[in-house]
């Protein structure tokens, strides 16, 4: 099989990808060993790109006390809540820490709907299927 | 909401508690927020340069400076084409 990586059709079973000890994997799977394989370089053009697309940390805050959390500001609370309700538990004040709880937890549903809405650019669709 | 206006709404009810420990526990949410929301995303790119190379760490990719930035990869592009994920098992060892 030569040039792989140019000339496969959509969509592909021969180039695939994997996630193994927190590296990612791209490969041909080969039919014949049962294994994957490395493009070799008959397969390799100059500006052969891979992209993830992923979900990545947010910005952690550091000694600038004017930083924002990276996220939509509605969200904003939540880890304020969050610690105060660790903070609160930490002290035996159950109610005030099952409030905090309750907003941090509310905070999590509404980014969660904000997130399936696809404001962040992710993909979520529902496939139509016949039965 | 900035970082002040948190660590100073969480002194109201504690103002014992220094600004680097709110911080502290202000980023440990964070990181509890992010790994249940997985609200941030983004895309990544790296150049196939080398032959015979399968694995690629995150840190390859343009932008990303620590593995741990990455919470999860829901798409791969191999020259602006998706590749389908491969779920099967790998036997042999296989560090290349």
């Amino acid at each position: 099989m030569t040039q792989v990586a140019k000339d496969f059709d959509w969509p592909t079973n021969d180039l695939v990808y994997t996630l193994r000890d927190y590296t990612l994997v791209v490969a041909k799977w080969d039919y014949v060993k049962d294994k994957l394989t490395s493009l070799d370089s008959s397969e390799l053009t100059t500006g052969d790109t891979i992209r993830i697309h992923y979900a990545k940390k947010s910005l952690r805050f550091t000694a600038d006390l004017t930083a924002s959390p990276s996220f939509p500001s509605e969200f904003h609370e939540a880890p304020m809540y969050r610690v105060l309700q660790q903070l609160h538990a930490s002290k035996g004040n159950v109610q005030q820490a099952l409030y905090y709880k309750a907003e941090y937890k509310e905070c999590v549903m509404m980014a969660k709907k904000y997130k399936n809405r696809g404001k962040d650019d992710s993909n979520y669709s529902i496939n139509q299927h016949s039965y | 909401m900035k970082q002040q206006e948190m660590i100073e709404t969480i002194q109201q009810d504690f103002p014992d508690i220094g600004e680097t420990q709110i911080r502290l526990m202000l980023n440990r949410a964070l990181d509890k927020f992010d790994s249940e929301v997985e609200l941030e995303r983004g895309t990544a790119t790296v150049s196939v340069t080398v032959d015979d190379k399968r694995r690629y760490a995150f840190t390859d990719f343009t932008g990303i400076t620590s593995n741990d930035d990455v919470l999860s990869v829901d798409r791969v592009d191999y020259n602006n084409k998706q590749i389908k994920r491969f779920t099967g098992m790998i036997e042999e060892t296989d560090i290349s």
